[in-house]
């Protein structure tokens, strides 16, 4: 079903700014890999770093990134301004949490979703054509209205849908939803997410999906990577990580998610830790429960187990 | 049509708020003279007027009728553009404003328009070269342009151009050249109004989401700027200037005494120093119904420039 | 919200700004020691005398030493400044804070008087109110502190209306805490800095209007040492004896511009919490 062609790769990507005298570790050597029409969810708590890693992705984030982003071949690292220019929109995109910011407020739909297209050397009456059927595409009521209408004028899923037309526009390799759905009302949450499914689906798009709910993923994912601390610590198909999570911090957040009314949530004692100075040796290691000697001094490796990477000094022992 | 109805209903519901301010305005004038200690005919004839002055000035004003009567006719004469007459030349006040006027717009209108034509540009490099030299020295200047005490700027202008390089004619009318100075004093201190506010809201339209999105999409940082910053950035400076507009025929008072320019604003100061009661009154009024009128006009075309704001 | 003010006085700029007005301070307390003359006695034979070993900055246009009456006139514009400044704070947030908290008619009746108060620029405002009251310290004081009275009770009203709906206020309203109480103790502390920050600007602009009305000569009347009015009385020897006006003009400039830095910067730090 899923063709194995790699569309994008990252191989440890780092993303580290100052504040002060402080470095902030944000994301600390991540490696997964993006395959055509995976739908890749990569989840974390806030203060995880999963947000800076999508903006890293098309290199929108401040600080320092090293690494390697390699889409379609190319590794994104080493281009020019210009030349990840022509990229952001045809080839790599992004939809962003909050819908009512990410629109221009003085300037028509019909005109910033154009743009996408005009940018990118489509004509006038092309782009026109294009963003209409794209309104459509994406489910929005009355298209040709719709293109003189300003943001305030929609509400909050139209807005995120227009948001998700402009991602999807140039039918990019990469398709990049940071909480896409967060903003908006649980009622909007399901329509959102089962449009991002069905133009997935439709045209073979591969998606990253950034998320803290494991709900979402689960929703419209088949694989997932499990980030903690600027770190990735559980990589693989979403089903086999559900039904047998194996890093520690994977089990808990597992345990987290409601499962019917007979069983109660285990929280998770602790907190996130400060990614300017994270703990030695594993960065979970303060909150887990099978915590070792090693888990306090060496860094776990990333380790190819069955069919996943896990990083855990004690992964498949327990 | 729709628009259109709205738009001219708020029109009016704002005309008719601006009436009831004036009103309240004039109604406080016309306690404030009336509550002074002492005889109000004698105190707005001042201290060196005749008996017979100060009994001309009684019956001009009708002081000597009952409060509420005063306060109709007084209300019904300022509306009706019926000014009096002045105490000095005679003659109808409203003729002497209504020459002056053309003169003080004159002024305000070409500062205006040189400031924002220098100011704004200015303002959008300095925040596009944000903490560098260019900037630091505008936000100096701008600083420093808002400090500086309009008057002495004017004076020293004068004391460059008209005594040390005897290149421009230091007071009076007549030819563009006699406008020069009078303009550039007002518009680089408007200037200084102008980048402040220019800048900051340039940079504070940058910082938001909107741009990261469009970045995404893949155009520069040029594109961004002229495209989508500035649209939103110059929203609330053009308020500022219909703002600074008001404040600027305050300053235009002393500008024009400076330049001995014959406006309005020179006008009220020599009424004022004549003791020229209803010069002063009818020039102040005129002055008030001018700023409301300005304010108003920004106010429309604030709605019309936002579409958030726009009338539904 | 002490350390907004410790970040404030570590700022160079603001030092230097802060040294300049203390020095206007110094100048204005001790001007019976330090003033080489008495600003008031008049020398008709020394008129528009350049500047010199005698007189350090000249004299001006009745023989006056006019370093005596600069030093003089500090303390006249910064009793002025102070003032007025003072009278149209306290007014102003008063009446702003009643306003926003009390709401309803008598919020309406407060905004209506401060809509006409802000029918005329605040300069405008000022030179009416000296026109029919006459030129005096007292009239300039009074005039000037009314054209700053609207714009604190606006920003006041403002940040009451955000302070009020906050969740100990409305805490401390259920306890039944009475009225006023609430206003001083929780909406007032709160709104301090931003309050500070435009006291200082309106410390700079009361100097601008009440030297204003004296350049025209309608402000405090001579022979008062007033900057503006020497300024305005010395702008008839601009073409021979220019020294008139350069000192009294560099004197409002630096005390202006180090408020308007010192108020500037203040609300920087406001604003980048």
């Amino acid at each position: 079903m899923h063709q194995n062609n790699v569309v994008a790769e990252v191989r440890d990507l780092k993303v580290h700014y100052s504040m002060g005298s402080r470095t902030i570790k944000a994301v600390d050597g991540i490696d997964f890999t993006v395959r055509e029409g995976d739908r890749f969810a990569i989840v974390g708590e806030s203060g995880s770093g999963k947000s800076t890693l999508g903006l890293s992705l098309i290199r929108l984030c401040p600080g320092k990134v090293s690494g390697q982003i390699i889409v379609d071949g190319v590794d994104l690292m080493k281009l020019s301004e210009e030349e990840i220019r022509k990229f952001r929109g045809s080839k790599i995109s992004i939809i962003f949490q909050e819908p009512s910011s990410a629109l221009n407020p003085v300037m028509k739909i019909g005109d910033q979703l154009m743009e996408v297209f005009t940018v990118h050397g489509y004509s006038k009456s092309e782009a026109y054509q294009r963003s209409l059927q794209l309104l459509k595409t994406v489910g929005i009521p009355e298209a040709e209205k719709r293109m003189q209408s300003y943001p305030h004028q929609l509400s909050g899923g139209m807005k995120q849908r227009v948001v998700i037309a402009m991602a999807i526009a140039l039918n990019p390799r990469l398709v990049i939803a940071d909480e896409p759905t967060s903003a908006l009302d649980v009622t909007i949450q399901a329509q959102i997410l089962n449009l991002l499914k069905n133009l997935a689906d439709s045209y073979g798009l591969s998606t990253v999906l950034i998320t803290h709910d494991m709900g979402v993923a689960a929703e419209i994912c088949n694989r997932i990577g499990i980030m903690y601390a600027g770190k990735m610590v559980e990589v693989g198909e979403l089903e086999s990580i559900f039904s047998n999570p194996m890093h520690p911090y994977t089990r808990a957040l597992m345990a987290c998610i409601p499962r019917g009314l007979k069983e109660h949530l285990k929280p998770l004692s602790g907190h996130v830790p400060d990614l300017s100075n994270p703990p030695e040796g594993c960065r979970f290691h303060p909150r887990c429960p099978y915590a070792k000697d090693i888990c306090a001094s060496v860094e776990p490796k990333p380790l190819k187990l069955d069919d996943r990477v896990v990083s855990c000094h004690r992964a498949g022992e327990i | 049509m729709e628009p259109v109805l709205s738009a001219l209903k708020y029109f009016f519901y704002r005309l008719l708020t601006l009436a009831i301010t004036l009103v309240g305005l004039v109604t406080l004038i016309f306690i404030l003279i009336r509550s002074i200690p002492g005889d109000p005919a004698r105190v707005l004839a001042g201290m060196m007027a005749s008996e017979e002055d100060v009994n001309l000035i009684r019956e001009q004003l009708g002081l000597n009728q009952p409060i509420y009567i005063q306060y109709f006719i007084y209300l019904k004469n300022l509306f009706t553009f019926n000014l009096g007459v002045s105490f000095r030349t005679d003659s109808p006040v409203i003729n002497e404003i209504m020459a002056r006027l053309p003169n003080t717009l004159l002024l305000a209108v070409t500062s205006t328009c040189l400031a924002v034509i220098l100011g704004v540009p200015l303002g959008v490099i300095a925040a596009s070269r944000k903490g560098g030299k260019l900037d630091l020295l505008l936000s100096t200047f701008s600083i420093a342009g808002i400090s500086l005490p309009i008057y002495w700027l004017g004076l020293i202008l004068i004391l460059i151009f008209s005594v040390e390089f005897r290149l421009l004619p230091a007071g009076g009318s007549g030819t563009p050249l006699h406008l020069i100075l009078p303009t550039v004093t007002i518009a680089l201190y408007l200037m200084a109004f102008i980048v402040k506010i220019t800048k900051a809201s340039v940079i504070d339209s940058m910082e938001k989401n909107y741009v990261i999105t469009a970045k995404s999409k893949g155009l520069s940082e040029r594109t961004i700027l002229y495209r989508h910053v500035l649209k939103n950035a110059l929203i609330p400076v053009v308020t500022i200037v219909g703002l600074q507009f008001g404040a600027l025929l305050g300053g235009a008072v002393i500008t024009e005494t400076i330049f001995a320019w014959p406006g309005l604003g020179r006008l009220i100061v020599d009424s004022i120093n004549s003791r020229d009661y209803p010069m002063v009154q009818g020039s102040i009024f005129i002055f008030a119904l001018l700023y409301a009128l300005v304010n108003l006009a920004t106010d429309i075309l604030y709605t019309l420039i936002d579409p958030r704001v726009r009338l539904k | 919200m002490s350390e907004q003010y410790v970040r404030l006085i570590k700022s160079k700029r603001v030092q230097i700004c802060l040294f300049i007005i203390l020095s206007f301070i110094f100048m204005a307390l001790f001007a019976d020691l330090i003033s080489p003359y008495d600003p008031l006695e008049t020398d008709l034979s020394k008129s528009c005398k350049p500047p010199s070993i005698e007189h350090l900055l000249g004299t001006d246009e009745l023989g006056r030493d006019i370093l005596s009456r600069i030093i003089y006139g500090s303390r006249l514009t910064l009793t002025i400044s102070f003032l007025a400044t003072a009278l149209g704070a306290v007014t102003g947030i008063f009446f702003g804070v009643v306003s926003g908290y009390f709401g309803g008619a008598v919020d309406t009746i407060i905004q209506r008087i401060t809509e006409i108060l802000l029918a005329l620029p605040g300069f405008l405002l000022a030179i009416m109110f000296v026109a029919i009251m006459g030129s005096s310290l007292w009239t300039v004081i009074i005039s000037v502190s009314i054209s700053i009275i609207p714009s604190f009770i606006r920003m006041v009203r403002g940040l009451t209306l955000q302070v009020r709906e906050l969740e100990y206020v409305l805490a401390a309203k259920q306890l039944g805490v009475n009225n006023v109480k609430i206003m001083f103790k929780h909406i007032i502390p709160n709104v301090s800095p931003t309050i500070i920050a435009q006291i200082t600007l309106n410390l700079g602009t009361s100097i601008l209007f009440a030297s204003g009305l004296g350049f025209l000569g309608i402000g405090v009347p001579p022979p008062a040492p007033e900057w503006g009015t020497m300024l305005g009385t010395g702008r008839a020897y601009i073409f021979y004896a220019p020294h008139l006006i350069i000192s009294p003009g560099l004197s409002i400039f630096l005390l202006v511009l180090s408020f308007n830095i010192i108020g500037d910067r203040l609300g920087e730090i406001i604003a980048s919490k």
